[in-house]
């Protein structure tokens, strides 16, 4: 079969070499590295190696594990719980309160997350003004140990990540056809009947884009966990980076970055499963 | 013919392995014919001109402008220009822009530009539009503009891939009688798709009916219309009725032929087939006489009756489970669906298709041969 | 029926003071007299002053907003031509490559921190901009990339041979037709790239090398030590420069509706 000589492979190669050097390059080397024995001052001594990926059964690596995935599955349901009225609500406004309402959304993403963490600091501190209202309403009389707390995390990862689930809601119910919801109360669904058969239902790929966008970077955002949660939560994320800086373990390191790696794709796969099901059904 | 502008020859073209969407076509073209690639949509006639135009490369076979092999070069050095089937009006531009975009390309200077956009708007008819946006244009005035965009390149050969498709039946009508106009008063040759056998009457000097990446039959509105040399030109230009039949008997040009429900003579000229022989006919259905009082022809009962663009059209079905349709202007007509009537056609009205010396010119001789 | 009820109003306005607040609480205590972000104790412009006086505050905005600016130069050139290039090329590599290119969006920012760190030292990159810019390039391709590639996709192929038709080269059909059209995508593609860059710590802190800071990192490490309210200053600044430049482009943008109209 004769084809087409091709005058736009110019234009594909730098991504073609930008994305086989600096992502799959340095992806596969993570990999070849979780595979090394580690050398002292951040060498490395190639000879094949498990014993990385073994020490991260010992217990308190699981437990890193576990509380890492604790806190993503924690933060990543309330951010669903208060994200999916959000961007609903916001796809059912007028045409110009949504711009506006969009407007407002994306403006603290020109923020510096940090600063706006250093905002909710300022509000859950001993002395701040959470503890001071409360105080002044009678409701506590000493004040509540609120920050460097797990609740602070908390707060933290769902304010941060919270956009992103409401434009992800947002945009795909945006998209929904609004007669379907009519047709099914015309045909004698109640309100709420009509929300959970119809405008969920075609909404829950919106809600599932959502989940990933908000799960997988919650797995890795140790600085949140730093800042407002003191020292007393280690993470993954806190893990890998204190390996790879003070602790000098490199190939530890990577091996963590493994597995943390594998975790998240397989929840990809299974986003990826469930949304291909649901198109299959003719409702995606 | 006259001075030939574009020659394919033998292309073929698939786009999934084994799946030929052109199966080896050839075709001729004379300097300012207006010729017409009509086909059911997947016939492959887009593809035809896509190939012409140089944005589809033939896997096999070659094509020929004014006499020199352009088959692999590549569409900007091609002397063809397309009006897209959704106009492809760009919509950054004005309509001046658009319309002087290949001048542009060619460095034509502005001022020259600037004049020839102003004769071509004049052309289509649509003077002081220059400023104007895409979007700001309606389907009639579009298409104006996609016509000029192209003809403001002098090419030798104007591709036309449905233009009037998204346009209501009224603008249709007019822009046919425009397009046509334009096509005598350049002189250009336009080949021209469409799904419609109507607007290809109307319009070509010749008509190419493709079916199946192959050319059915290559000829004149008359020929196509009034000889088809198969089944699916007589069905599909036509409306033809197809009859199964053997010959039963000779009589000059004329043959009795049994159809399984009676027989009828039929006029079949000087290529008479001999008795017993098993033929393929088409009638139209305007040629079908009925009989109410079932008494004379051959044997059926009314299926369906039904009224459409001033005809009536009554469905017969045969006693071998084939159907045939009858229709006449007006709606006086006393049959009732069930009855059983009788029907027949002049010896003349009948033509004989799909016999083996009937097979078009763009056949590649030696392959299949049609049922 | 498409109506929100009282309910949703409240809602909404609920979350979306819970959004601004801790920018309020920041903005507010800018203005405050004391160190301490306790109580407000009388108006001041002392850490407005400071933060000008901080020169290494600063660099690490210079180096930022270079930054910024830099990666999302080459990530809009490399995105927007791959994009481009993945509409028109049918390789078989062409999915894998996509996959691949926009993985940085969908691996934790950790992972890939420190994977290019290790990267790096094992390639012997000196540790600074140069390390910086690859990896915040690393982050902004993909947004880039989507962007215009779903852009391509609401495209009319036929526009782009239009072009050819009407004598254009491959490049030149590009160039005129194709990237006036995706633009708008580009455009919006690149503010978020640069949205991204600017508040990016974790990246950031695994590439930057001993001696380079960007604002992200200032402010991080200041947060972990000792907070001065210079970072409310800076804030501060930063939104109203925000605000400033919506005020423009809204402005500007109904000038130009009125005047083009």
């Amino acid at each position: 079969m004769r084809r087409r000589r091709n005058g736009s492979v110019w234009m594909i190669l730098p991504l073609y070499i930008f994305t086989l050097v600096f992502v799959a390059g340095p992806l596969l080397y993570m990999f070849a590295l979780s595979l090394a024995m580690p050398n002292e001052t951040h060498g490395v001594d190639w000879n094949f190696t498990l014993e990385n990926y073994k020490r991260i059964l010992d217990t308190v690596y699981l437990n890193t594990f576990a509380q890492s995935f604790k806190l993503a599955v924690t933060s990543t349901v309330i951010i669903c719980m208060t994200g999916y009225p959000f961007g609903y609500y916001m796809a059912r406004m007028s045409e110009s309160r949504k711009k506006r309402a969009m407007l407002f959304l994306m403006l603290p993403f020109w923020v510096n997350s940090l600063i706006r963490l250093y905002g909710w600091i300022i509000i859950l501190q001993n002395k701040g003004i959470l503890n001071f209202i409360l105080k002044k309403l009678g409701i506590i009389e000493k004040p509540l140990k609120l920050l460097y707390s797990y609740p602070a995390i908390v707060i933290g990862m769902v304010y941060v990540l919270l956009p992103f689930m409401v434009l992800s809601v947002y945009s795909s119910a945006e998209k929904l056809d609004w007669s379907l919801v009519e047709a099914a109360r015309d045909l004698g669904a109640s309100r709420t009947k009509a929300f959970w058969t119809v405008t969920f239902k075609l909404t829950i790929p919106g809600l599932l884009s959502g989940v990933i966008l908000t799960f997988i970077p919650s797995m890795g955002l140790f600085f949140i966990a730093d800042i407002l949660g003191g020292n007393k939560i280690v993470l993954v994320g806190s893990l890998i980076q204190e390996q790879m800086t003070r602790g000098g373990n490199w190939p530890f390191a990577a091996a963590l970055a493994v597995v943390l790696m594998a975790l998240t794709t397989i929840m990809i796969i299974l986003y990826r499963r469930i949304t291909n099901v649901r198109e299959l059904e003719g409702i995606g | 013919m006259t001075e030939i502008c574009l020659e394919l020859k033998n292309i073929q073209k698939s786009f999934t392995e084994g799946e030929g969407v052109l199966k080896g076509i050839s075709l001729t073209i004379g300097k300012g014919e207006f010729i017409t690639l009509l086909g059911a949509s997947g016939c492959g006639k887009t593809t035809t001109l896509r190939i012409i135009a140089g944005l589809e490369r033939p896997d096999a076979g070659q094509v020929f402008l004014g006499g020199k092999e352009v088959t692999m070069l590549e569409p900007e050095v091609r002397d063809v220009n397309t009006v897209f089937q959704n106009y492809a009006l760009f919509p950054h531009m004005t309509v001046a822009e658009n319309i002087g975009y290949g001048l542009k390309l060619k460095k034509v200077p502005k001022n020259e530009i600037k004049k020839r956009v102003t004769e071509m708007l004049e052309l289509v008819q649509l003077p002081g539009y220059e400023k104007r946006r895409p979007s700001e244009l309606s389907g009639g005035q579009k298409q104006r503009v996609a016509i000029a965009r192209a003809l403001i390149n002098n090419p030798k050969v104007l591709l036309l891939d449905e233009p009037l498709g998204a346009l209501d039946l009224q603008l249709r009508r007019t822009m046919q009688t425009e397009l046509k106009r334009l096509q005598k008063k350049l002189g250009i040759t336009f080949i021209y798709i469409t799904h419609d056998q109507e607007e290809a009457i109307n319009m070509s000097d010749r008509i190419a009916v493709m079916n199946q990446g192959r050319f059915e039959q290559i000829g004149t509105p008359d020929e196509i219309y009034n000889h088809p040399k198969t089944s699916y030109v007589a069905t599909f230009v036509g409306n033809a009725n197809i009859l199964y039949g053997t010959v039963e008997n000779r009589e000059g040009t004329k043959a009795l032929v049994e159809f399984g429900c009676g027989s009828a003579l039929v006029e079949m000229g000087q290529k008479c087939p001999s008795p017993g022989e098993k033929v393929t006919l088409a009638v139209r259905s305007e040629n079908i006489l009925l009989d109410e009082s079932g008494s004379i022809g051959l044997e059926a009962i009314v299926k369906e009756k039904s009224f459409a663009a001033g005809q009536l059209r009554v469905t017969l079905k045969l006693p071998g489970e084939e159907e045939v349709i009858a229709s006449r202007y007006g709606i006086d007509s006393n049959v009732a669906v069930g009855q059983k009537v009788c029907w027949n056609f002049h010896p003349e009205a009948a033509v004989l298709v799909d016999c083996k010396e009937n097979m078009a010119q763009g056949e590649a001789p030696g392959e299949e041969t049609y049922a | 029926m498409k109506k929100n009820g009282k309910f949703a109003g409240f809602y909404l306005g609920l979350m979306f003071f819970l959004m601004y607040l801790p920018i309020g609480v920041v903005v507010v205590f800018s203005f405050n007299e004391s160190k301490l972000p306790v109580r407000f104790t009388g108006f001041s412009l002392q850490w407005y002053e400071r933060l000008f006086g901080n020169s290494a505050m600063q660099e690490a905005l210079v180096n930022s907003l270079i930054l910024a600016v830099l990666s999302c130069l080459i990530s809009a050139v490399i995105g927007t031509l791959g994009a481009v290039g993945l509409f028109r090329i049918h390789w078989k590599t062409k999915g894998v490559l996509e996959y691949i290119s926009i993985l940085p969006l969908m691996i934790p920012e950790i992972i890939l921190g420190m994977v290019l760190m290790a990267f790096f030292y094992m390639l012997g990159l000196p540790f600074g901009m140069l390390t910086l810019l690859i990896g915040h390039t690393v982050f902004c391709v993909p947004y880039i990339l989507m962007e215009v590639k779903a852009r391509l996709a609401g495209m009319d192929p036929s526009l782009e041979e239009a072009a050819r038709d009407l004598g254009a080269g491959s490049f030149r059909a590009f160039w005129d037709i194709t990237l006036p059209l995706i633009m708008p995508a580009v455009l919006s593609g690149s503010l978020l790239a640069f949205a991204m860059s600017m508040d990016d710590v974790v990246i950031s802190i695994f590439v930057n090398g001993p001696k380079l800071s960007t604002l992200p990192i200032k402010v991080y490490t200041q947060l972990k030590t000792g907070v001065t309210p210079e970072i409310n200053a800076l804030c501060t600044i930063m939104l109203g420069l925000i605000l400033f430049i919506l005020f423009l482009y809204v402005f500007f943008g109904k000038v130009k509706s009125r005047l083009f109209k």
